[in-house]
């Protein structure tokens, strides 16, 4: 095998070596969030703490800020970190932070590569939108635990990109080979984005279920039907099936999946696509 | 009546699945196997097959498989514990029309057997061109199972005097019910169908327009009307933006409460149809919303007209027996409905009381318009 060929699997091979050693390097999830999610853990956190914390970082403020005065919440318009907190709550803030973290990770100074982030994106937000509308819906699921398990679904990609990008740059210029060919380069992404989100969900500390649904794979759970891991496996095929995608999609096997996860989840067509209504609006809305 | 195969290794399974058949009123035939399954459909022709995966002799994929080799369409819901994509998706591309894994409730297997024998049913009849269908169809063999109960209104709040306040301003024949959070909403959603939702934007720890999307769902042919607080300026239009229909602010204004109720309840009952009657409902409201009352019933009519004519009938049969008579507007509207039947090529016959008679005799442009005292008289 020349070079360029054998380009792809020494890349693999780098990954994975440092999966399985812990020594791949992940994004941490924001202080602010980090902080605010553990004092979120307690029953009787304090509005005061939370402040404060919200209160040392300016995007998180922005953030807390323009979801208090979002037409969703109505009354008059908050200034103040407190009056925002009080308007809306402590439940909401734990997804936000989640959010938040979890859109950072999709960001990037380079132009191109923050246009294919953006799609990826917006898959996330649909799937994790979608999986908190089923969970709303069945009633036996936490909806914030589906959220957040369908914004960090594809959250190994982003990661895997920049860290192949840099390896990749490493070795070709030290084997002086041509770059890596699109699809070979497509396929390490895609076999092992998912061992690289398993690895951040546990970094970030996420909830048991989340972690067991990203670690999901291969075909649905039929003992626990109603399970995060079905929900966000399901609506990843539904997102997939209305265009909300970036990247190729095997049409038969999507149908397949939608299918059984009808009868699985025990919803219907009409279900389906009143759950895809408005879908496109309200990721827009999220995005911006 | 249709005729459905259940094809399973199990007993206990093609019992139950003929027990859910036979209540939809099919016909069932039974086969243990593939093989088996096969020689009956070589005996007699079959509108459905519920087939399992995983049977001794001849399993269910094989069977699938010669089936459409020998070019028999019939269509098939795989009914199995089997989810593997490559198995499904193998099946899928044979061609099925659903799937139904087990364990299954009796509700998911009438109700994907239902859509598959009634799909059938509609693509075999032929399409009514000339003939005047004055009787509805009759009733299907297939038949339904029952609905949830039904509720006029349901108001999302987490303040009980809000429950009490709509409670006391809405008519005491509309019924209503209430809940105080997101978690019991979703609930009385599942069990019941409403047909306008009010929701509070300020619900503690609570997205009101996610939740609005949630109910939305379960309840496709609700009306969701957001409950702002009054103060908030541009709330109806941010409301609508968001995707409710309307907004009612709080603290309720009986006026504004009064639009609400004209808008969303009032028009549901202004015209009944029977056939190719068309019963106009009296107006009850103020005398200023009396121009809304005549646009509602224009917008109405013109919509029941278009379903007459493309149900093949050749008269509206127009009946403002119980409708007030204002001059100009009444006149309007029926120079405008006639124009409207006319270009369709229907006759309209209208009934009305002997005051409306003696009003519109002087009319030129409703003279050619045959009017009746009852609707008896219409149809002689």
């Amino acid at each position: 095998m020349n070079a360029v060929g054998e380009l792809p699997n020494k890349l693999r091979q780098i990954v994975i070596a440092r999966l399985s050693s812990d020594k791949l390097t992940l994004p941490a999830m924001p202080t602010v969030a980090q902080r605010c999610i553990e004092l979120l853990r307690a029953e009787d956190v304090r509005s005061r703490d939370l402040v404060r914390e919200i209160e040392r970082d300016p995007v998180a403020s922005a953030q807390v800020l323009r979801l208090a005065n979002s037409a969703a919440l109505g009354g008059s318009t908050c200034s103040t970190v407190a009056q925002a907190i009080t308007r809306i709550g402590v439940k909401p803030l734990k997804p936000l932070f989640v959010q938040m973290s979890t859109q950072q990770v999709f960001q990037s100074k380079n132009r191109q590569i923050a246009a294919s982030f953006k799609r990826v994106w917006e898959h996330s937000l649909a799937v994790g939108i979608l999986a908190r509308d089923m969970a709303a819906l069945v009633g036996s699921v936490d909806q914030d635990a589906a959220y957040q398990a369908g914004l960090l679904h594809d959250i190994g990609k982003p990661i895997l990109a920049v860290m192949l990008l840099e390896l990749e740059r490493a070795q070709a210029d030290r084997a002086r080979s041509s770059w890596m060919d699109g699809d070979a380069w497509l396929e390490i992404v895609n076999t092992i984005h998912r061992d690289v989100a398993i690895a951040l969900a546990k970094k970030w500390n996420m909830p048991d279920e989340v972690q067991r649904s990203v670690a999901a794979c291969g075909d649905y759970d039929v003992v626990d039907r109603k399970s995060v891991g079905n929900l966000v496996r399901f609506a990843n095929a539904i997102a997939k099936q209305a265009g909300i995608y970036a990247g190729n999609v095997d049409a038969d096997e999507n149908q397949t999946l939608i299918m059984v996860g009808r009868s699985l989840v025990g919803v219907d067509e009409e279900v389906v696509e009143r759950l895809l209504a408005d879908l496109a609006t309200r990721i827009q809305q999220q995005m911006t | 009546m249709p005729h459905v195969l259940t094809v399973d290794d199990s007993k206990a399974i093609r019992t139950m699945v003929s027990k859910q058949m036979e209540a939809l009123g099919c016909d069932i035939s039974e086969a243990e196997n593939g093989e088996e399954g096969l020689l009956k459909l070589q005996e007699m022709k079959f509108d459905l097959v519920l087939l399992d995966v995983t049977m001794p002799v001849l399993d269910g994929p094989g069977m699938l498989k010669r089936m459409r080799e020998m070019g028999d369409k019939t269509p098939v819901i795989m009914l199995t514990s089997e989810s593997k994509s490559s198995i499904i998706g193998e099946a899928m591309r044979l061609g099925i029309n659903d799937y139904i894994l087990k364990p299954f409730k009796p509700e998911e297997i009438r109700e994907k057997a239902l859509k598959v024998v009634r799909g059938a049913d509609a693509s075999a009849k032929p399409v009514a061109k000339d003939a005047a269908l004055a009787a509805p169809a009759a009733p299907s063999a297939v038949a339904e199972f029952g609905t949830k109960p039904f509720v006029d209104v349901l108001a999302i709040d987490d303040m009980e005097n809000v429950h009490k306040r709509l409670r006391a301003l809405l008519p005491a024949d509309v019924t209503f019910n209430s809940a105080a959070n997101a978690s019991a909403s979703l609930q009385i959603c599942r069990e019941k169908v409403f047909r306008c939702v009010l929701i509070d934007t300020t619900l503690p720890d609570i997205d009101s327009v996610a939740l609005m999307h949630q109910l939305r769902v379960l309840q496709p042919h609700a009306s969701f009307v957001s409950m702002p607080l009054r103060a908030t300026e541009g709330a109806e239009q941010q409301s609508v933006a968001q995707g409710f229909a309307a907004a009612l602010s709080k603290p309720f204004d009986p006026d504004t409460f009064s639009d609400f109720f004209a808008q969303f309840f009032d028009n549901q009952e202004l015209v009944t149809v029977e056939g190719d009657h068309l019963l106009v409902a009296g107006f009850t409201g103020k005398e200023e919303r009396i121009a809304a009352y005549f646009t509602k019933i224009k917008e109405l009519v013109l919509k029941a007209i278009d379903e007459l004519a493309a149900a093949c009938f050749e008269d509206v049969v127009l009946d403002l027996s119980a409708a007030p008579f204002r001059r100009d507007r009444s006149v309007r509207l029926l120079i405008d409905l006639d124009a409207k039947v006319k270009s369709l090529g229907l006759r309209l016959k209208l009934v009305g009381t002997a005051e409306a008679k003696k009003h519109l005799e002087g009319v030129l442009e409703t003279a050619t318009i045959p009017f009746f005292l009852t609707v008896a008289e219409a149809r002689q």
